[in-house]
């Protein structure tokens, strides 16, 4: 059984460098523009950073997986299009890819270029990934966050293609890429944008402490004085059904399937992924040495217990959880 | 550039009117620093993209003046404000000193300052997320940004000792 | 084109309606002459399945005797062997499929037709167009493009039938979590499919008490009811040649009727609006996201 491939995000230069510095085997990392599934302001390459990104992590035997991974705008296809060419003239190691026209484009022109499908094609059974195996020649399929570890073996099980799977970070509790919660509130659609719950729909009032986050004017919460509160996404909010409020959809955690990490190498999950580009340098560096350290712990035969309790306090809302690895999350 | 500035009458004692009467000289250096990095390297404020000539209020916790942050475009600079100054910025970013400038340095990340409630934001949160993200791709300080060359923890301590002085002045002349 | 008929269509009923009356409803439909077309099938849960195959396919039975086109939809979330195997079995028959998951595509037979569900995610026409090169006729595209996008698709795929989503809650999430028995305190694998207790969905409320969303097992549907309510000029420019109504309670026989007139020139805008409400949709009307806005939005025709 070979080493499983740590996937770390860089949402700039500096984060690649201090995510292949701490240890990370792959980067992925996207263009500065609508293509890519986290474009928020301030964050991704310019194509001339990313091609010296790439130099740079190859003289130090790492990879670029570029993510071009939103759905096109109808009508505006080509600029899909234009952020594969950069991708594979910066030499980029693959493509993280969703949308069937993109997917086709790219192997049609650049065959040479290693086709990942990314998460946000919510590509959950054996049948789907032949089907994006066999029309595209896709090489890998990033998981859906929506199964839990023995469905994700027997998956492997059944396919050929290699499985990656999100072991920490940002949860969608949603399939992604099928979720319109924050365009309905919003009218900007993360699938088109690569924004979800966009900051400039966001507000924040603070009164005598207790915070009320909004979205596109619903509150999607209330927070009381010094509690910890996370980014304002639609779906770790608080709402009121049946006469109770509750985190109806997901409660405001974060991923952290390390203790999963020996059950997934034995699956036959071939890399992991962190999410995260959005959270900076210092975060990367932190979870990427954790998780180096845990999956080099696991190559030497130990366990990864005592690397657990590295990550805390880095944790949205300051919880974690393993998600829907566990199946009774659902 | 100080308009919209009303000038107030002072009141005996109170620690932001000695401050405010201090800041020309302090302006003038932030000022010519800020500009100085521009120059040196534009690059750094592409990424603020649309909110290149967004201001910004920075108000250190327990600090009776606050510094109007306008990274780049005409207006570029700093300037030293009350810290209940409500002139229009794009966003109000408030808390304890150590915790700002480790936000901007990237020793901690904005989505863990802020689920921590240590930093809290209002107003344009877009525009912070610009400038956060940009002054973290840019490997520079805050204190970088405010043209301090001393390193962080330097300028922290001085500022927090500063800050106090002013409280315990505050409460003396009270 | 501007002279051809817009189709009319009843999409797959989303909720855990029970057989009766899924059986009522169903034969109310067939009797229905202002209907062209009808989905069954259902796409949200596999495990309400085999409490209402027997009802549907009666409906089925029924519809087609009545000279209905009668569309079988997949699941869209395949979640165990069960419901992929369904899926498997579905997109291999011969007839005329709606897929609401790529996992149908490695099944149906290349070139067979199928109608492309708003389930899947074709945003544009480049991924139509690879649709279309394996057999499909029709797409009932994603709920959030606005009608200029489609109509730019359109253009772009001659030859492709376009059905606009144009009447009920909008469905906008799926997940592997049931949210009906996360709020009975229940775990998915033993909800006692508690869905059936909210035949329009669950409502769900902002803590200030402002309606939002309707849950529908592990489905997430608006409050708001879509209405496709623009001109039909416009409608007919961007390329639309059939019009979806989704099942709801209230009175679904009036807006299909509502739909043919304003189709048909009959009704103006206004008067479609007003027909819909007095038919008692379970929420306020929207349309916000064909006018490329917030789909929560409402913007009346002027």
């Amino acid at each position: 059984m070979g080493s499983i491939e740590l996937v770390c995000p860089a949402g700039s230069p500096a984060m690649l460098r201090a995510a292949i510095e701490a240890g990370a085997d792959s980067v992925y990392c996207g263009l500065r523009d609508e293509t890519n599934a986290r474009n928020f302001p301030g964050l991704n390459f310019s194509p001339a950073e990313m091609k010296a990104a790439v130099a740079w992590a190859h003289d130090r035997g790492a990879k670029v997986l570029v993510a071009v991974n939103t759905f096109a705008r109808a009508g505006g296809v080509d600029a899909w299009r234009a952020s594969v060419d950069s991708a594979a003239v910066a030499g980029a190691d693959a493509i993280i890819v969703a949308d069937l026209g993109v997917l086709a484009y790219a192997h049609a022109q650049h065959p040479g270029l290693r086709l990942h499908l990314s998460v946000q094609a919510a590509a959950g059974t054996a049948e789907a990934i032949a089907f994006y195996a066999q029309a595209y020649g896709v090489k890998r399929v990033v998981l859906p966050r929506v199964l839990s570890a023995p469905e994700i073996a027997a998956l492997v099980r059944q396919t050929d293609v290699e499985v990656e799977a999100f072991v920490y970070g940002g949860l969608c509790v949603m399939a992604e890429g099928r979720c319109a919660l924050s365009s309905y509130a919003t009218g900007k659609s993360p699938n088109l944008t690569g924004v979800c719950s966009p900051p400039d729909s966001v507000s924040l009032e603070e009164t005598d402490g207790l915070l009320t986050p909004r979205l596109g004017g619903f509150m999607i919460d209330q927070v009381a004085p010094g509690a910890a509160a996370g980014y304002p996404t639609l779906c770790k909010g608080r709402f009121e059904a049946e006469g109770t409020a509750s985190h109806l959809f997901e409660d405001p955690t974060s991923l952290n399937a390390m203790a999963l990490l020996a059950e997934l190498r034995t699956a036959g999950v071939r890399a992991v992924k962190i999410e995260g580009r959005q959270r900076g340098k210092a975060y990367v560096a932190r979870v990427a040495a954790a998780f180096r350290a845990a999956l080099d712990a696991l190559d030497r035969g130990e366990t990864t217990a005592p690397y657990e309790a590295r990550l805390t306090g880095l944790a949205e809302g300051g919880r974690e959880t393993a998600g829907a690895y566990r199946k009774t999350w659902r | 550039m100080r308009t919209r500035h009303r000038p107030r009458a002072p009141r005996r004692g109170d620690p932001a009117e000695v401050l405010m009467a201090l800041r020309p000289p302090a302006e003038w250096v932030l000022s010519a620093a800020l500009r100085r990095l521009a120059r040196r390297r534009p690059e750094v404020f592409e990424r603020l993209g649309a909110f290149g000539d967004a201001a910004f209020l920075i108000a250190p916790d327990g600090s009776p003046v606050a510094f109007r942050l306008a990274p780049q475009g005409a207006a570029a600079g700093v300037q030293v404000r009350r810290r209940d100054d409500r002139s229009p910025c794009a966003a109000r970013i408030e808390g304890p000193l150590g915790a700002l400038l480790g936000l901007f340095d990237g020793s901690v990340d904005a989505d863990t300052a802020f689920f921590s409630r240590a930093i809290r934001v209002s107003g344009d949160i877009e525009a912070v997320m610009a400038l956060h993200n940009t002054l973290e791709a840019a490997e520079l300080t805050l204190a970088d940004l405010l043209g301090l060359s001393a390193p962080v923890s330097d300028l922290a301590n001085a500022t927090v000792r500063f800050v106090r002085q002013a409280a315990a002045a505050k409460a003396g002349w009270a | 084109m501007s002279g051809a008929a817009i189709e009319i269509a009843l999409g797959p009923l989303l909720f855990n309606w029970s057989a009766e009356r899924i059986a009522d409803f169903y034969a109310a439909v067939a009797e229905e002459s202002d209907l062209d077309r009808v989905y069954l099938g259902e796409v949200v849960c596999g495990k309400r399945e085999p409490f209402i195959s027997g009802p549907l396919a009666e409906a089925a039975d029924r519809l087609a005797r009545a000279g209905k086109t009668v569309v079988w939809s997949t699941l869209a979330l395949p979640a165990t062997p069960r419901d992929r195997r369904g899926i498997a079995q579905m997109a291999a028959g011969e007839g005329l499929v709606e897929i609401n998951d790529i996992s149908a595509l490695a099944h149906r037979p290349l070139g067979a037709p199928f109608v492309a569900g708003p389930l899947l995610n074709i945003y544009n026409e480049a991924a139509a167009r690879e649709l279309m090169t394996r057999g499909c006729v029709r797409l009932c595209p994603n709920v959030e493009l606005s009608l200029p996008a489609i109509g730019r698709l359109a253009q772009a795929c001659p030859g492709l039938e376009i059905e606009l989503f144009a009447y009920g809650r909008l469905p906008l999430a799926l997940s592997g979590r049931c949210y009906h028995a996360r709020v009975q305190g229940l775990h998915k694998d033993s909800c006692q499919l508690v869905c059936d207790r909210d035949p329009d969905g669950l409502a769900v409320r902002t803590l200030e008490g402002q309606d939002f969303l309707a849950v529908n097992g592990v489905q997430t549907l608006s409050h708001g009811v879509q209405t496709a309510d623009l001109p039909i000029a416009d409608l007919r420019a961007a390329g639309i040649g059939a019009l979806r109504l989704s099942p709801h309670t209230g009175d679904m026989l009036k807006v299909i009727a509502a739909f043919r007139g304003f189709s048909q020139g009959r009704l103006s805008p206004q008067d479609l609006a007003a027909q819909v409400r007095e038919a008692g949709p379970p929420g306020p009307l929207v349309n916000g996201y064909l006018h490329g806005r917030a789909g929560v939005d409402w913007a009346p025709a002027s």
